[in-house]
């Protein structure tokens, strides 16, 4: 039998494989969100209805974290900063579920139904940040992949197109600079 | 096959409800045992004037007759829209008068104001904004009852409150387990003076949630049995209340079928309908039971047309809202139509009961306001819980249909 | 319409005016107790190693001044120093310095002012002005070229400072240093007041009270000054104005909403002080942001003159137009004292203007008695939140009433008598600043070591740390570094003497610092701080100076001259009995988190304490050793 100085204390495995992807994830989205102000008139509308100096923040509960600022005319991403305040903070119950997320197993939109995630502060903006999440994402991804993220995808355009290629230039010379 | 497999396993979900739950005939009574179990003996009480008028706050402190029990004060002047002055002022009411506990006696309003009253004294702070959003709470909160006199909101069950603050202009909302009442109490007195047209509008409501529970995004087999038992009890009861109000039995079952349809939506969640619904009534001031008994026909329709998904929930829906005889007798295939039109066939029957209306011109909506509901419908929380995206002119055609 | 009259006044005085090139190098020195004058010829030798502005008025005062004599004696001295880019039309030059030793912590303190006594001072042909002696009856001084003119002062003794200035005329070459019913009252945090710009720290009003000094009145307007290499300096005057309208925080931030811009980040850092800093942010911080108030108030540009940031703002506050309050006002009298009302605040700003009293201090000073009534340590009617006698307390402060006496002592003073130590926010005797060092550990040691007391202007780190988000805030590797860096690069600037906001413009604007970004910044400020330090470009600072004296300076020359200041100051601290027990902070940021930080974090004084002693050379009592004054060449005496 074992005594009872043999039952340890246990520390679990540090997730550190999924907290990279999310926090690359979370760069590419913030990088993301910053340039989509700039060209994308849907997002600036989006954006502009929010009242000056709005911070939103995406986070994982113990985590990885974003902050984005509007700001000065501009919608700006401040990176993975430690915030003690912030208008609407989103923020994902575990590491694996946002992991899970950004990797299109589970869809955003499934994501809140599931209640993985949970809101900190005023819910009036919510519906107008995800929809600035699903425009971004959009951005980012080609359309058979934002398929698993979003629950309707736009057809691809032109425009789009371009968009896109600038928000890949702009996070590319974001990791650079 | 005649029956489709009606109960499905979602890949995940969350329940909750820790309320204990207190019906039948003198089930007042229970109160001031049920306090002192919590070890509480001088309650507030909150409500509103429509209830202190009808004088069912009489019941309420003839309760505590014979115990030691007293009531700490009663609140009656809770208005329409609970906003953060009321919450504060309550709040100082509370500590002035030396209360422990807090008992909410009436509608929506009452009860998300005693929610917010519990949040102030408790966290010893007045300014409510700090709290804002899901899981922000961490103290235990004071004992907190709810006895419901409208059958209809189901805000006795549910964990959100909402709660104006008309200086920063916005609608604070509140969403914590902690913000459940310890206990609610179901008496058909509470209830049986009603007047038929709102009757008809609450109960309306409860089957709008119940409904939208159904073939919402969260649905799982728990919330699933909540909210057949709420549809099948207001199927059989809802006529029968509009056309005899003082029948106890009836009342109690409604009031039951609105406890149970908000455990059901509280947790898998509501849609387009609620969503259009809010934002009529944000506009155009309907009453939420109102707009949501015009809204619940288009809403469906919307969605059998959009998602299979959500059309086969709907065609199971037909067993819960007309019964197991007319679900069997209709093909598979017009299911989906014939619940929706055993729906509208309630509304039309307690149109003409009640004059409940049936359409949005009926209620002082204008077309020249349609639009802005569409574009607020957008920006309402409930949406993002609706099983298929929607866009302006969507939102806008379910509207106008209804129109 | 101010810039066409401004062109106006150049223009006449480009026609007639006899011109200084470079700098006149003539300080005027005052004796009040015989009512003489002399004029001292500053030497070239002393204008290289002591620059202009805050050094050559410390080393003046060095040269003049004995150690451990009574602020308010007749020994003390305080000297007034425009640098030598005030007049020369560089952009955001319009600031003067103001040297003496502080009856507020009884060393030696610096400020800086925006206000047109300089200007005027400078145009008058004079590089400075030492006050000494003390005077018999209430008098002010008129300066003009020709020199100094002692005027009965009993008409305007007991006016608040705005009615004063208003009182000594309005000749538009004209500017004034004035006090108000504070520095007559000698509070301790009384300041001296040049249009509606303060010399705020430390307690200059006070000093000039204890003179019977109400005012000095300087008549400009004789000379033009101009830059010795003028193709040169136009050259880089077109670049630093380039810098400061294509850099986001001068031309768009400060430009549009004035410093309270800052509540967005240090709220969201946790750095923004709320109930005498036990916390760290609020929810209701937006109401006292820079864009919250330029909305509501209908805000106008109200600058130092010549400006080219343009951050000063005038607002219309309930009618009245009033000086919209800078952010370490609403930090301190807003959210410290959970008041988050801006009307209140900047009626509160006003009225601290005209009695001439230091806001930063007067907020600490009523945080620390709201937390003593709290905890029963005195007996008042203030209480977190409520702004019911803050009014009054304020009036009372000024005019040292009841209680106000001893509030006029400042929270040191209060804490020693009454007890409470641990949380009056002060170090040195000087009250805090709204950063909270513990969101921001780079502050801590800036508050720790800062000379003149918890100064957040002698190393603005924080920005670095909190806004341009750079330096991790709570990190301590290299932070040591930084502060030196920073406070030798200020006590130079504040030597030329230009606006400390300019840093951003100049610094950031550079081309490897701009296109370099914020991953790779992040990596070299943050890791390789060594090398960062060697390259970060603060060219046109020191190419200002030398092409309007003529002067040869390089760079480490630039930054030499500011640590020769820094460390002259802290000498000459030293031998006021400044040690290295007094390089600390308040107890509440070593021992207690803030209440909304989980993680209950606190200062990691010591170690940084400890690198930042070694590489400034000082011993372990905290005196500068043999070796680096040596080396600096400063006389020890």
């Amino acid at each position: 039998m074992k005594a009872v100085s043999d039952y340890k204390e246990i520390v679990p495995k540090k997730k550190w494989f999924e907290t990279i992807v999310v926090r690359v994830f979370f760069f590419f989205i913030g990088m993301g969100m910053q340039t989509a102000y700039r060209i994308d008139p849907d997002v600036r509308k989006e954006v502009d209805s929010w009242p000056e100096t709005f911070s939103f923040c995406m986070s994982v509960v113990g985590g990885p974290s974003m902050l984005m600022l509007k700001k000065a005319g501009s919608f700006q991403y401040l990176g993975e900063k430690e915030t003690f305040y912030c208008d609407v903070e989103m923020c994902f119950k575990n590491i694996t579920f946002a992991y899970l997320i950004m990797t299109g197993r589970i869809s955003v939109p499934n994501a809140i139904y599931h209640n993985r995630q949970f809101v900190k502060g005023s819910l009036n903006y919510g519906m107008s940040i995800i929809r600035v999440m699903n425009i971004v994402q959009t951005l980012l991804l080609p359309n058979f992949l934002a398929r698993f993220y979003i629950k309707k995808v736009p057809k691809l355009t032109l425009k789009k197109l371009v968009n896109r290629a600038i928000t890949y230039f702009n996070i590319g010379y974001g990791v650079i600079k | 096959m005649l029956f489709k497999k009606n109960v499905v396993i979602p890949e995940y979900y969350e329940f909750f409800n820790s309320v204990k739950i207190i019906s039948g005939y003198k089930a007042l009574e229970a109160i001031p045992f049920e306090l002192s179990r919590l070890g509480a003996k001088r309650p507030i009480i909150i409500t509103d004037k429509g209830v202190a008028q009808a004088g069912l706050i009489k019941y309420v402190v003839d309760s505590f007759g014979g115990t030691d029990t007293v009531v700490g004060a009663i609140y009656d002047e809770t208005p329409q829209d609970s906003s953060n002055i009321v919450v504060n002022q309550i709040a100082s009411i509370y500590r002035a008068n030396n209360c422990d506990s807090i008992i909410a006696v009436g509608g929506g309003s009452a009860i998300d104001t005693a929610k917010g009253v519990n949040i102030v004294i408790t966290e010893n702070s007045d300014d409510l904004l700090k709290f804002m959003g899901n899981y922000r709470l961490s103290k235990p909160m004071k004992p907190f009852a709810v006895i419901p006199t409208t059958a209809g909101t189901g805000s006795e069950v549910t964990m959100v409150a909402v709660i104006a603050n008309p200086e920063k202009n916005v609608k604070m909302s509140f969403t914590s387990e902690l913000l459940l009442p310890k206990f609610t109490v179901l008496d058909p007195r509470m209830t049986a003076s009603m007047p038929s047209k709102i009757t008809a509008a609450t109960g309306m409501d409860a089957l709008t949630h119940a409904v939208e529970a159904f073939i919402g995004t969260q649905k799982n087999p728990v919330s699933d049995a909540f909210a057949a038992a709420a549809m099948e009890l207001i199927r059989n009861n809802i006529v029968t209340v509009v056309k005899e109000g003082g029948n106890k039995d009836v009342r109690l079952a409604m009031a039951n079928a609105s406890m149970l349809a908000g455990l059901a939506f509280s947790n898998s969640m509501v849609g387009v309908v609620h969503a259009t619904a809010h934002a009529t009534g944000g506009i155009c001031h309907v009453p939420h039971g109102v707009a949501n008994s015009i809204l619940l026909p288009f809403g469906l329709e919307f969605y059998i047309g959009k998602s299979p998904k959500t059309k086969e929930y709907i065609e199971s829906l037909l067993l819960h809202v007309a019964g197991p005889e007319m679900y069997v007798q209709t093909a598979p295939a017009e299911r989906a139509v014939k619940a929706v039109a055993a729906i509208r066939s309630i509304t039309s029957e307690l149109n003409k009961l009640c004059g409940l209306p049936v359409r949005l011109s009926e209620v002082g909506v204008t077309e020249d306001k349609l639009e802005s509901i569409a574009k607020s419908t957008l920006n309402d929380g409930a949406l993002s819980f609706s099983p298929v995206e929607v866009s302006f002119e969507e939102a806008l055609g379910v509207i106008k249909a209804a129109y | 319409m101010g810039e066409a009259k401004e062109k106006e006044v150049s223009n006449v005085k480009e026609k007639n005016l006899p011109e200084i090139i470079g700098s006149s190098n003539k300080v005027l020195e005052v004796d009040l107790t015989t009512r003489t004058s002399t004029v001292y010829q500053v030497t070239d030798e002393e204008r290289r190693m002591y620059l202009g502005g805050k050094g050559l008025g410390l080393k003046l005062i060095y040269d003049r001044m004995p150690a451990k004599i009574d602020p308010f004696g007749k020994d003390n001295i305080i000297a007034f120093m425009p640098g030598v880019l005030m007049g020369t039309g560089a952009p955001c030059s319009g600031r003067f310095s103001a040297v003496t030793k502080s009856p507020l912590t009884g060393i030696m303190d610096h400020a800086s002012c925006g206000g047109p006594f300089g200007m005027s001072l400078k145009t008058a042909g004079w590089d400075g002005l030492l006050v000494k002696g003390i005077s018999e009856t209430p008098v002010y001084l008129v300066i003009t070229s020709s020199g100094v003119e002692f005027k009965d002062a009993s008409h305007l003794w007991g006016k608040d400072a705005f009615e004063t200035q208003d009182l000594l005329g309005k000749n538009k070459n004209a500017g004034a240093a004035v006090i108000g019913q504070a520095g007559e009252n000698k509070v301790l945090f009384a300041n001296i007041v040049s249009g509606k710009r303060f010399l705020g720290r430390g307690g200059m009003g006070a000093v000039m009270g204890s003179k019977n000094l109400k005012a000095i009145y300087a008549i400009g307007g004789a000379y033009k000054i101009v830059a010795r290499e003028k193709e040169k300096f136009d050259k880089i005057k077109k670049l630093a104005t380039k810098r400061i309208n294509a850099n986001s925080v001068t031309s768009d931030m400060l430009r549009k909403f004035g410093t309270d811009n800052l509540v967005t980040y240090t709220n969201i850092a946790g750095i923004m002080p709320v109930h005498n800093f036990t916390s760290g942010s609020s929810e209701n911080a937006y109401k006292l942001s820079g864009e919250y108030i330029s909305e509501n108030f209908n805000t106008k540009h109200h600058t130092c003159k010549p400006c080219t940031i343009l951050c000063g703002k005038t607002g219309k506050f309930n009618g009245k137009d009033l000086s919209v309050p800078e952010y370490e006002t609403v930090g301190v009298m807003g959210s410290n004292l959970e008041i988050f009302d801006p009307v209140l605040i900047a009626e509160w700003n006003d009225l601290c203007g005209r009695f001439g009293m230091d806001t930063i201090s007067m907020g600490g000073t009523l945080a620390w008695v709201m937390e003593a009534g709290e905890k029963g340590l005195v007996k008042t009617n203030l209480k977190f939140g409520s702004p019911e006698g803050v009014a009054e307390a304020i009036e009372d402060t000024a005019y040292g009433r009841g209680f106000g006496q001893e509030m006029g002592k400042g929270s040191r003073a209060l804490s020693q008598k009454y007890g409470g130590e641990d949380f009056a926010i002060q170090v040195k005797g000087m009250e805090m600043a709204a950063y909270d060092p513990r969101g921001s550990y780079g502050v801590g040691l800036n508050y720790a070591v800062a000379n003149r007391g918890a100064c957040h202007l002698s190393s603005t780190v924080m920005a670095q740390e909190n806004f341009v988000h750079v330096l991790d805030p709570y990190s301590t590797i290299g932070k040591h570094v930084w502060v030196k860096f920073f406070e030798d690069f200020y006590c130079a600037m504040n030597s030329l003497h230009t606006c400390t906001f300019t840093s951003f413009a100049y610094i950031l604007e550079n081309p490897l610092t701009k296109y370099s970004g914020l991953f790779y910044l992040k990596l070299v400020m943050g890791y390789l701080y060594p090398l960062a330090t060697k390259i970060a470009d603060i060219s046109i600072y020191h190419k200002f100076w030398s092409t309007i004296t003529g002067m040869k300076m390089s760079r480490s020359d630039f930054l030499r001259a500011g640590e020769r200041i820094h460390i002259l100051e802290r000498y000459m601290n030293t031998r006021e009995g400044i040690t290295v027990k007094d390089d600390t902070l308040p107890g509440r940021m070593l021992k207690e988190g803030r209440k909304n930080d989980p993680k209950g974090r606190v200062v990691p004084l010591e170690k940084m304490l400890k690198n930042y002693y070694r590489i400034r050379s000082y011993d372990e009592n905290g005196k500068p050793t043999e070796g680096i004054m040596k080396k600096l060449s400063i006389a020890v005496h």
